[in-house]
């Protein structure tokens, strides 16, 4: 048998053609797919241990000033696997799936004393706050509707998307826990269960819609990854396929939150309890052309010019999106602002505050605006429950001016104090302005 | 041939005709054996590159006195401020890479024996050269960072930031 | 005396001068033993190069392979080939093992052989858990725990077996330092006792079993020509490790976190029909008893079990009931493990 020099060459000829291709795996490794020709270490001052994520996710976007690659690195946030090459075997332990923002795993990823769950005082608890918040928890609609149809009395939430407790409550209206509500529990009147099997799409743990205009990503990315009509990614790294929808518009987080990323969630279209389905609004083309005044409200909306020239988060500030920490049951027990905040009333002139502290909230988020020029010992408005409205200021005894988080337009703000104001002066709430302010939508 | 019982099969052919493989067959072989063989040294010769190593920051340079020697001995340097600017000793012995001391003003090797002045300079023993020199700047607060794998002359200096009349910019010697 | 020229080299001189040609077929023996000899000298060569990366301490185990497989030159191709040799060495013993059963190869005085070999894959079966368990990623976590549980199990020596492979009260740390000792060292010396003993005896009980010859004058093959064969197989099952190697590496997840193991816990394929007997009933009965029992009835094979003489051939008419024993067993045996594989 082994005198044949063909069995011989065959055997040697195998074991050749092994051995090429073991030597083409060798020079063609799983990451050449993206163009990197060598692994690509990062090696973050916190940790101090090498990754090789930018082998494959080269040119992606630094997620923040405040969050600096040579510092975060990568798996500080994300999770994974630092020294692997392949995909699979890299992202395996990744923390939410690509965004760990998500409620599920935000402790683990942003997380900690001295990151996001820091001292309440100083506005340093975001997990805690956001956790509680009514977007997260979606209390309010879950016990209205309860209410509508018999389900509860009274108008106080029990309920909430997870179970959540909060063992320090600091407002009066703040509730202890609020159990997981489920369609399928037991005694709950048929409308209800109808309530959680289509209505339950709107809010920070609920996986959005899949279709152009609603697309945000769950947790707080949800507001601070700012996306697309298409929810596609429009950045450089070659790894995230450009088609796919689920993606913010770049990886990057921002406290710029443009109006349209609100109207991700808000402004759709209204929910009707006759049916129990969402009547999306048909006003607006399909592809996301509309402009600023059309797309901004719903066409039964009534608001004011500055309400539609200035972004969401210019009045209601981080306090009022994110929430006081405490669980609550209706929006109006964590939105305080009003318009009288920043115009004040025919007898009084906007509350204010002196920032004389330099661990002052405001100034902190001040500095993370590129808008912003507050310093030590300015003096800004105040909501009525004590948050800083650190975007309008004080610069004289009776001028206060606006600086526009997202556009950076400045503004004087006209006071109604000396004004040809003829309202009321006991009768100062918004829907009091809007009778003579509301601007028509044509 | 040896002589081997009639019924015991043998098929090596005779040595005129080595018919164990040809020409083709051993040269593959060869090629596979070579290819192995360089894997092989490769797989045992790697070594970690990345990871916190060439530079290192040290302490603010106000905090090193004028005219003096500072021993850093984490980092294995000395520092010396002088008159003309900053510069750095490596305390590795260059004969076989031990750790020199000090002794009487200045530095002494235990492993063999070498001595070397304040400054560094060979004096006594097997060491082949004087201490070695390495690169020093500034970082943007003003700290001394280390180049651990420099190697600069005996007579470089770092220039202290108040002798430079460019900006406050330029004092910064990281990639020279 | 041979001249010089013609003397045999070391490799043929570990062979006899001359074996009969009808037992070196291929038909015959398959050609498994000599097969698993090859495989558990790769799996020990590519093994001793990866010690040279390998950290077995909790915090960088995981890691270390990750270095390996990604980064050093090279390093996925030795851990490839460690990895298909000991699967490939655990499938060619254990064929070894149904083909001698079913030739008889145990009888005529090789019932100590048999005895010897079954330890032998016994110790293997061990390695590759120990191995496996090396890897210290969130895939083995359930293995470990339940074979280790498993271990305390055994009447009498439980509790011993439990300490002896675990190192403290329960999982942790300490454990991974332990299957370390026991894959690099612990097991790998009987094995190679073993192994020289198993080779040793076949030799001594006068080479592969075969019928004892009418004549003389039967066709024999000289050593140079059996290290040729020998040379042969090695090529192709060499050329086949590294294919295997290259287009099929072996898995790995990230580091085990104790606190929480893997939602798909399944045992390694070589266990899964253990895994398969577990969820029918009591775990002393199933996973200790049951194995315990069948080992029993391997090993009596040739002390009780089988009266026959034939040798040399496959399914001699005198050994029906080995025979369909081993095959029901080995039927049994594979469709527990398809179960388990497609769960």
């Amino acid at each position: 048998m082994t005198g044949h020099r063909w069995t011989w060459l065959l055997a040697v000829g195998l074991l050749a053609a092994a051995a090429a291709v073991a030597g083409l795996r060798h020079s063609l490794p799983a990451y050449a797919e993206y163009g990197a020709e060598a692994p690509v270490p990062l090696v973050p001052s916190m940790t101090g241990q090498a990754e090789y994520c930018l082998t494959c996710h080269q040119g992606i976007e630094a997620i923040s000033a405040s969050h600096p690659t040579e510092a975060f690195g990568c798996v500080r946030c994300h999770g994974g696997q630092p020294l692997a090459l392949e995909k699979e075997a890299a992202h395996s332990g990744l923390l939410g799936g690509g965004n760990p923002s998500d409620f599920t795993v935000v402790e683990a990823a942003c997380g900690g004393a001295e990151c996001h769950s820091g001292p309440a005082d100083l506005n340093r608890d975001h997990i805690q706050r956001s956790t509680t918040s009514l977007q997260a928890t979606y209390a309010s609609a879950i016990a209205a509707v309860r209410r509508a149809f018999g389900a509860q009395t009274k108008p106080e939430a029990h309920l909430g998307i997870s179970a959540v407790t909060d063992p320090h409550i600091t407002s009066s209206t703040g509730l202890a826990d609020l159990t997981a509500f489920s369609a399928l529990a037991a005694g709950e009147p048929a409308p209800v269960q109808l309530f959680g099997e289509r209505c339950l799409s709107c809010h920070l743990q609920a996986e959005p819609l899949q279709q152009p205009g609603y697309q945000w990503l769950t947790g707080c990315a949800a507001c601070h990854a700012v996306t697309n009509w298409q929810g596609t990614y429009t950045g450089e790294d070659p790894t995230i396929d450009r088609t796919e929808a689920g993606h913010a518009a770049f990886h990057q987080l921002t406290t710029v939150i443009p109006y349209a990323q609100c109207d991700t969630c808000h402004n759709r279209g209204n929910y009707s309890l006759v049916d129990m389905t969402f009547h999306a609004r048909t006003d607006l083309p399909q592809d996301g052309s509309a402009g600023r005044e059309d797309a901004y409200y719903q066409p039964i909306a009534q608001y004011t010019a500055c309400e539609v020239k200035l972004d969401c988060i210019d009045c209601h500030p981080a306090a009022e999106a994110m929430g006081d920490g405490d669980l609550h049951s209706q929006m109006d027990q964590v939105q305080t602002v009003e318009c009288r905040t920043c115009h004040g009333t025919p007898s009084q002139l906007p509350l204010t505050r002196r920032l004389s502290a330099d661990t002052d909230p405001a100034l902190r988020q001040a500095s993370l605006n590129s808008h912003a020029n507050l310093a030590l010992g300015d003096t800004v408005v105040v909501s009525p429950a004590g948050d800083a409205l650190w975007n309008v200021q004080q610069t004289g005894p009776t001028v206060f001016a606006l600086t526009a988080k997202v556009s950076g337009q400045n503004y004087i703000v006209p006071l109604v104090a000396g004004s040809g104001c003829e309202q009321d002066p006991q009768e100062q709430s918004s829907s009091a302005c809007h009778a003579c302010h509301a601007v028509e939508h044509d | 041939m040896p002589a081997m019982p009639s019924n015991t099969i043998d098929p090596r052919p005779s040595l005129a005709r080595r018919g164990f493989l040809d020409l083709a067959g051993r040269g593959l072989l060869w090629l596979i054996g070579g290819a192995a063989l360089s894997a092989l040294t490769r797989y045992l010769t790697y070594q970690e590159t990345a990871g916190p190593g060439r530079w290192l920051t040290l302490d603010h340079f106000e905090d090193y006195p004028h005219g003096g020697m500072t021993l850093a001995s984490e980092a294995g340097v000395a520092i010396y401020r002088q008159a003309d600017g900053f510069f750095a000793r490596s305390l590795t012995c260059r004969h076989l890479g031990c750790h020199v001391q000090q002794a009487d003003g200045g530095f002494a090797c235990p492993c063999h024996g070498s001595r070397f002045d304040g400054l560094g300079r060979r004096l006594a023993g097997p060491a082949p050269s004087d201490l070695d020199g390495l690169r020093l700047g500034y970082d943007d607060d003003g700290r001394l960072v280390l180049d651990r794998l420099s190697s600069v002359d005996a007579g470089w200096r770092l220039p202290l930031p108040a002798n430079l009349a460019a900006e406050p910019g330029a004092a910064r010697d990281r990639e020279g | 005396m041979n001249p010089p020229r013609n003397r045999p080299n070391f490799f043929e001189h570990l062979h006899p001068p001359s074996i009969p040609a009808e037992q070196a077929r291929f038909r015959y023996t398959l050609g498994l033993g000599g097969l698993s000899v090859f495989f558990f000298l790769v799996s020990a060569v590519s093994g001793a190069l990866l010690l040279f990366y390998y950290s077995p301490d909790a915090a960088n185990a995981n890691a270390s392979i990750q270095l390996i497989q990604y980064h050093v030159p090279f390093g996925w191709l030795v851990r490839g080939l460690h990895y298909w040799s000991s699967q490939a060495l655990v499938v060619a013993a254990g064929l070894h093992l149904l083909r001698v059963a079913l030739t008889g190869g145990f009888r005529a005085g090789r019932g100590f052989n048999w005895l010897l070999g079954l330890g032998l894959f016994l110790v293997l079966l061990a390695a590759n858990f120990t191995g496996y368990g090396l890897r210290w990623d969130r895939a083995i976590g359930p293995a470990l725990l339940v074979g280790t549980n498993l271990l305390r199990l055994v009447p009498l020596l439980g509790d011993s077996l439990y300490a002896a492979a675990v190192g403290g009260a329960q999982l942790g740390e300490a454990s991974l330092l332990r299957l370390y000792g026991w894959h690099v060292f612990g097991l790998m010396l009987p094995a190679a006792i073993l192994v020289v003993w198993h080779l040793f005896r076949l030799r001594r009980d006068g080479g592969i079993a075969h019928s004892p010859s009418a004549g003389q004058q039967t066709a024999r093959i000289a050593r140079r020509e059996l290290v040729r064969r020998e040379l042969l197989a090695m090529l192709w099952a060499g050329a086949g490790l590294v294919v295997a190697a290259s287009l099929a590496p072996p898995a790995l997840q990230g580091p085990l976190d104790p606190v929480q193991l893997s939602a798909d816990a399944s045992a390694p394929w070589f266990f899964l029909w253990v895994q398969e007997l577990l969820r029918l009933g009591d775990p002393t009965l199933m996973g200790i008893g049951l194995p315990l029992a069948v080992l029993l009835l391997f090993a009596l094979i040739p002390y009780g079990l089988d009266r026959g003489l034939q040798l040399g051939r496959w399914l001699p008419a005198d050994g029906r009931l080995v025979q369909s024993l081993v095959i029901a067993l080995s039927i049994a045996w594979l469709s527990l493990t398809l179960m388990g594989a497609l769960r």
